[in-house]
């Protein structure tokens, strides 16, 4: 449990004193467990305690604290000299939570104080806000093409993560970008930016990161899963320059594109995913991306999956195409027109060698063109070929441009009644059903036909 | 040679030399060309009952029924002929007769040749009943006289015979 009592702070237990190096050190012992650490008003507040008695009076008050609620602190100045005072190490410093502070030193060498300082180090005391899945690793970017970086512990954050360092403590300044991230296998990945809690930049003060995630259901495989079909051959490609797509004969400019691999929305989610988790490059084109800092790329929004602005996903499973909503290079949302879908389920006698289904238009505005007239028209898939075929091994699914298909005169959108014939010479009779097709998918449409004991 | 069959006008044409016409082979002919190319685009011209088995040890079934539907009828061959139609029973749906007039106003009898009770008995194979077995029973069936129908038969005959010949 976080220290938040200063009762619990012993010297020369929890916490060490160096006084002629003017080191302060946390030990992870005793009443202290590193991973959840001390908060500073404990820690400000058993420094006053130690410095009302006469054992430390001979030593410079080692700190500052500007303001408790925002988390300001300093370490080094009492607030109007500065004295060198300093946490002995980082991972003493790693166990500090509820806060950022700054690390100044006095600007001759110990054991002087003076009235000028150097700044030596920066902490901005990140803490999330949310609950995140137990053993979640939470890591950070300091600028926006920087490496990701752990967090120190795992589960919810709440670490000075170092955000200045002058020329002998790391010479540089990453005070104008944090991006903080959590994703998890089988969990939904969210991102947080300075601007999402109003801050315009990390300093020695509390900034909170908006990360909390939830059970993900539309994972439908373990990492393991990921280098077999059809995962192995989902992939991610990123592009320069607009890249034209064809949605139902239109081009559309996008930059990534997903081959989907005929996998569905769900496995190619999946995937995708895993690849922003990975800490390589997932561009399987010729620039390098790096996984786990990109930004994600789409998202399920109950059962359709939209992408992020210029992302495209190709060679997706038919049955999907609806579930679908992709957004362009200009910000403009695409998707396929509306195809039904759905499985024509034959009897047993009528799976085998030599059966056949036909599915024809009942009616068509045309002349001699409805059923039982020489011009029936044989309904198109969605592709273009003939619903025809035999029953091999059982159910066959089919597909139709409901919103496209103008055959015979069709009206486009609206139901179309079909006639379908089925048949299996010396196994079923010919026989006929009539139906619907829907804006809808799973039409299944059962056909069972009697078995013919008069055919020779 | 099989039947012909014109879908756009619900036509089977029986083809020259045809005298019998198989109830069963008709079915079949049409279930094949039903199932080719895109044939089953007409309306179906038969529809079909029969054929399941009443005593199956015995060889007893029910017979064929075929019904013309959708308008569908039959023209026989362009000749003066008599037609048998064996091997079921050939119907209109709703009544009617099955067969069309000749083009050439030919005359064309048809023979009918229905069974007289509706189960169809399959002739060799099986125990029960066949058609040799039943006319032995009738030979050998008892009459009031108690001479069997054989026995009396021939008796009569000779009785004739020897009528006649003391007459001459």
């Amino acid at each position: 449990m976080k220290i938040t009592n200063k009762g619990l702070l012993n010297v020369g237990t929890e916490l060490i004193l160096d006084e002629p190096n003017r080191t302060i050190a946390l030990v992870a012992t005793g009443n202290l467990v590193a991973k959840d650490g001390v908060s500073w008003p404990a820690f400000w507040s058993k420094l006053v305690d130690l410095w009302s008695t006469a054992t430390y009076q001979d030593s410079p008050f080692p700190a500052y604290a500007i303001d408790a609620l925002s988390g300001q602190y300093q370490m080094g100045t009492d607030g109007r000299y500065y004295n060198s005072w300093r946490f002995l190490d980082d991972s003493s410093r790693n166990m500090m939570r509820d806060g950022g502070w700054e690390e100044w030193s006095a600007t001759s060498a110990l054991p002087a104080m003076t009235i000028g300082g150097v700044l030596n180090r920066v902490y901005a005391g990140i803490v999330s806000l949310g609950v995140v899945n137990s053993g979640a690793q939470l890591y950070y970017q300091k600028t926006a093409v920087g490496a990701a970086t752990n967090f120190v512990f795992t589960d919810a954050v709440n670490q000075g993560v170092q955000v200045y360092g002058d020329a002998s403590n790391g010479n540089f300044d990453s005070r104008t970008f944090f991006k903080a991230y959590v994703r998890e296998q089988g969990y939904k990945f969210k991102d947080s930016v300075l601007a999402d809690t109003g801050k315009t930049g990390t300093n020695a003060y509390l900034v909170n990161v908006l990360l909390y995630n939830e059970v993900d259901n539309k994972i439908t495989a373990a990492d393991a899963a990921m280098s077999s079909a059809p995962y192995s051959g989902i992939t991610v490609t990123y592009f320069a320059t607009n890249q034209n797509q064809s949605i139902d004969g239109v081009n559309y400019p996008f930059r990534v594109v997903i081959n989907g691999n005929g996998a569905t929305l769900e496995q190619i989610y999946t995937k995708v995913q895993y690849l922003l988790r990975q800490n390589s490059d997932i561009d399987s084109g010729a620039g390098t991306v790096i996984g786990k800092t990109a930004d994600l790329l789409c998202a399920f929004e109950g059962e359709t999956l939209k992408t992020a602005t210029g992302v495209f996903i190709s060679n997706l499973n038919g049955d999907d195409v609806n579930r679908v909503i992709f957004k362009d290079q200009n910000g403009v949302n695409r998707s396929y027109k509306w195809v039904s879908g759905g499985n024509i389920i034959p009897g047993a006698n009528l799976v085998g060698s030599g059966s056949y289904y036909r599915m024809m238009f009942t009616t068509l505005p045309g002349v001699l063109d409805d059923f039982g007239e020489s011009g029936s028209v044989t309904i198109n898939d969605a592709s273009g070929n003939p619903i025809v075929g035999t029953f091999s091994s059982g159910s066959v699914g089919f597909t139709f441009d409901y919103d496209g298909n103008t055959q015979g005169g069709r009206t486009a959108g609206v139901d179309a009644n079909f006639t379908l014939i089925v048949g299996r010479p010396g196994f079923a009779k010919p026989t006929q059903f009539g139906g619907s097709i829907t804006r809808a998918k799973g039409i299944n449409i059962s056909v069972v036909a009697e078995g013919d004991r008069i055919y020779i | 040679m099989a039947a012909q069959f014109y879908g756009s006008t619900k036509l089977i044409v029986l083809p020259t030399g045809t005298i019998s016409l198989s109830v069963r082979d008709l079915w079949s002919d049409w279930v094949r060309w039903h199932a080719a190319s895109d044939n089953c685009k007409y309306f179906a011209a038969f529809r079909s009952l029969g054929g399941d088995p009443i005593d199956a040890a015995a060889g007893t079934y029910i017979p064929f029924y075929i019904y013309l539907t959708n308008g569908w009828r039959i023209r026989p061959q362009e000749a003066n002929h008599t037609l048998k139609v064996t091997e079921g029973i050939l119907l209109v749906e709703g009544g009617g007769d099955p067969f069309l007039p000749t083009l050439g106003g030919y005359t064309v009898q048809v023979d009918f040749q229905q069974p007289v009770q509706a189960i169809s008995i399959t002739a060799g194979g099986g125990t029960g009943l066949t058609e040799a077995g039943i006319a032995d029973a009738v030979w050998a069936k008892l009459l009031a006289n108690g001479m069997t129908a054989e026995a009396n038969l021939l008796s009569a005959k000779q009785n004739a015979a020897n009528a006649f010949a003391v007459s001459t």
